[in-house]
């Protein structure tokens, strides 16, 4: 087979291992794929060209970032230091874009069996090897060119040719590492979300595995904002540690690229020794890159032809049918769905995300002591992440839409178990604005209560956002939805969470302008709160019908 | 007491008239298969009989209770197996049946007696820890069947329920679901498969463009249309009209095929 046409045909293996990838990414496609493929299709084609804009923007983002203040921000503490600190925080930084915008579709690449079609056809094993590395390539071609090329032509544009040819080599290096490393942990990460042994260790590696990627993926599209003050506690730190420190970063990945970098461009200030470590850990690094490209290639052939073992070793368990009250039943076998797919456990990492979002604003609305204000607008905000929780969780339940049809589950039941799970996101997203109110001070401490009291705004907004989406997609019965391909539905729970939260905030805002007392405004707040959950438990369930 | 009664029922979808002035009785112990084409209106008859579907006009009732009225207490009668097969493939059957007997309020000790003897029936308890989506198409079919007969329904539902099963467990499904008449219970079963309904049915309805053409037993089916001896699958053919369109396919086919 011409390689050519060894192209072509990895193309349309490629799109149905990012099929596949989207479809495990996110329980609820897969009732959608046959209720509507073309909608499926189109949602797909465009989270492909959403995921190069992003990886495209992000990178960009990051080059022009480290770069500038690699190259200007004379603040951050010598040039040298500058550059082979920044060029360190790009690689590093790349590695991580890297990793986490490929994980779901690597993971897709061994659940995808896209090479089993090809497998039974008249082709020989270099055919079918070579068929499989094009498919990895074209896979990942988009981000590896990218982050091999924005920032060398950045290099090449302020620091000259040398250093570019150097970053070229450096991002090429992190490349074939970040890959190698992305084809192990996939395979990890793919065996231990698909093996079922009940152990206890095994359920907290489970929630772990996922909310740290969960919090990977958010922190590399936040992580612009805290760049230059990552490089400044690097050059910090280092600097206090004497200049012997620098010598020793420059034996570690990926900083050995940065000071060979910045020996070439400032050659008199590093001292010899630096340049020497950086010139060995560079050689060494490269030589791991070469073997690591090596490895992953031979890898991947493993994988995507035989597959990965995700039996349970050991003797078969004695046969036990645990039960519980019907309520728990549901919780325990959402909570379980939610631990087992990574865009699942995004509900788990909700506080995470809305503090990372709203530090910084914080920060930049309170001008001196944190007042009523900001802490109300952050607590709207919360509101309107908590409506969008709840819509996450409702997706969970297209997957087991058989068992579901045949079970005698009220609409009522299923509201109270979608609002008992968001209220846990809920009420931690309330205590952590609590901390990061206490880290803006308060101008009175009677604001860190104002959180404390929203606590319960969980379960109004639950019931109503839920109550609004099974009366407008379900005529009142429970359904599940699937907000990547209903956008409306992930924008009217927002809106209702955002009007259900708001009402106790407005409470708290009137009272305040009315007496000027936080207790009186607390007391407000409360209040309002107490009529709108017994609004939520007695009267919203009335919408719904089995 | 009659297990099933569906009264002139009626639903369109658009300009389709999916299910047409259907009506039908399903009698306390007997086994009653729906046969029809793709597309006839069997699944959408069933589903609304389940409460999943709004009925345009006309009623289902499964012992006297109106499935549209209260479906939650129509599904605490009925064991139901539908067509397709999207079962919680990130959780194991274990995880799936603890959730099924969960909700159901099932006692543990004696669901937990009753799980084991399934699970050895049908040789599946290799695979009671093992995700569902690693299970094959039969072991999901299994898993289904399993979560339908646990509680023990008075009625069972059955859409396509053999289609993926290997001979043994085929041959040990067809002997519960006749043990279940045996006891009491009552069985609607829609199928293409002809020899399943033959060999397994009291009566036999056949749907076609939304109606129910012919009712019976095989041997009224046979009067009714002159053809005595028949096979359930020339009744049928003869019934829906399919015979010579079946001729002339296979006779394109076997063209293709020579060529």
């Amino acid at each position: 087979m011409k390689r050519s046409e060894s192209w072509r045909y990895a193309g349309v293996v490629a799109q149905e291992v990012r099929f596949k990838a989207f479809l495990e990414a996110n329980p609820a496609n897969l009732a959608r794929v046959k209720e509507n493929p073309d909608k499926i299709s189109k949602a797909l084609k465009s989270q492909s060209r959403i995921s190069v804009i992003f990886s495209t923007m992000i990178l960009i983002m990051l080059s022009v970032l480290t770069l500038a203040a690699s190259a200007f921000d004379t603040e951050l503490g010598n040039p040298d230091a500058r550059l082979a600190v920044g060029f360190a925080v790009y690689l590093i930084l790349s590695f991580v874009v890297i990793f986490f915008l490929n994980l779901t579709t690597t993971t897709g690449l061994f659940t995808s069996g896209a090479m089993r079609l090809p497998s039974t056809l008249p082709l020989t094993r270099v055919e079918l090897e070579q068929l499989n590395f094009m498919t990895f390539v074209r896979i990942f071609i988009a981000p590896v060119v990218l982050s091999m090329v924005i920032f060398p032509i950045g290099c090449l544009i302020i620091f000259g040719p040398v250093v570019a040819i150097i970053s070229f080599v450096a991002c090429a290096s992190n490349v074939s590492i970040a890959i190698g490393a992305l084809i192990i942990v996939s395979k990890w990460f793919h065996k231990k979300t698909h093996q079922t042994d009940e152990s206890r260790i095994s359920s907290i590696i489970r929630v772990a595995a996922s909310l740290g990627i969960v919090i990977g993926m958010i922190s590399v599209y936040s992580i612009g904002s805290y760049l230059p003050d990552l490089i400044r506690f690097i050059i910090g730190l280092s600097s206090s540690m004497g200049e012997g420190f620098f010598t020793i970063l420059a034996l570690i990945f990926p900083f050995s690229f940065g000071f060979l970098a910045a020996s070439i461009a400032f050659s008199s200030i590093i001292p010899f020794n630096t340049f020497l470590a950086s010139l060995v850990g560079s050689a060494f690094y490269s030589l791991v890159a070469i073997v690591s490209y090596k490895r992953s290639g031979e890898s991947l052939r493993a994988i995507t032809l035989g597959g990965i073992s995700t039996s349970s070793p050991g003797l078969l368990k004695e046969v036990v049918v645990e039960t519980t009250s019907p309520l728990q039943g549901m919780i325990r076998k959402d909570l379980k769905l939610a631990t087992r797919n990574i865009a699942s456990a995004f509900i788990f990492a909700i506080p995470i995300l809305l503090v990372v979002i709203l530090f910084p604003m914080i920060q930049f609305w309170s001008d001196g002591p944190m007042r009523s204000l900001p802490a109300l607008v952050a607590l709207e905000y919360a509101n309107l992440f908590g409506g969008i929780t709840l819509v996450s969780v409702l997706m969970f339940d297209t997957q087991g839409a058989s068992i579901h049809e045949g079970l005698p589950i009220r609409s009522r039941l299923i509201l109270k178990t979608k609002t008992a799970i968001i209220m846990v996101p809920y009420a931690l997203s309330m205590i952590a604005l609590d901390i990061v109110f206490l880290l803006q001070p308060p101008i009175s401490p009677w604001i860190l209560l104002m959180p404390l009291i929203q606590i319960p705004c969980g379960y109004v907004i639950g019931m109503s956002v839920g109550a609004t989406v099974f009366k407008v997609r379900g005529g009142g019965r429970a359904v599940a939805v699937n907000v990547t391909s209903d956008q409306a539905v992930g924008i009217l729970a927002g809106i209702v969470a955002a009007l259900a939260g708001i009402v106790p905030l407005v409470a708290y805002g009137l009272a305040m302008i009315a007496t000027g007392s936080y207790i009186i405004s607390l007391g407000a707040q409360g209040l309002s709160l107490l009529v709108m959950v017994l609004i939520a438990r007695f009267q919203v369930p009335k919408l719904l019908k089995d | 007491m009659v297990a099933i009664v569906i009264e002139n029922l009626v639903k369109s979808f658009g300009d389709l008239v999916a299910v047409n002035d259907v009506s039908l009785e399903v009698r306390e112990g007997e086994i009653y298969a729906l046969l029809g084409p793709n597309g006839a209106g069997k699944t959408t008859t069933i589903k609304m009989l389940m409460g999943l579907l709004d009925p345009d006009s006309g009623s289902a009732k499964v012992f006297g209770i109106d499935s549209n009225e209260n479906p939650v207490e129509v599904k605490n009668l009925v064991g139901y197996v539908p067509e397709e097969q999207q079962l919680y493939d990130s959780l194991t059957p274990r995880e799936l049946f603890n959730f099924i007997a969960s909700i159901r309020g099932l006692p543990e000790e004696k669901i937990t007696k009753r799980m084991k003897e399934f699970l050895k029936a049908l040789d599946f308890e290799q695979y009671y820890d093992n995700m569902i989506i690693t299970l094959s198409q039969g072991n999901k079919q299994k898993t289904m069947l399993i979560a339908a007969l646990l509680h023990r329904p008075k009625l069972l539902i059955l859409d396509e329920p053999f289609s993926s099963l290997d001979v043994r467990s085929a041959k040990i499904m067809k002997d519960i679901v006749k043990i279940h008449t045996e006891n009491g219970g009552s069985v609607l079963l829609s199928t293409h498969v002809m020899e399943v309904a033959e060999g397994l049915c009291d009566r036999v309805g056949i749907i076609d463009e939304g109606k129910l053409i012919e009712e019976g037993t095989l041997e009224e089916l046979r009067s009714k249309s002159e053809k005595e001896g028949a096979t359930l699958e020339s009744l049928f053919l003869k019934l829906t009209e399919q015979e010579e369109d079946v001729a002339k396919g296979v006779a394109i086919l076997r063209e293709a095929l020579t060529d």
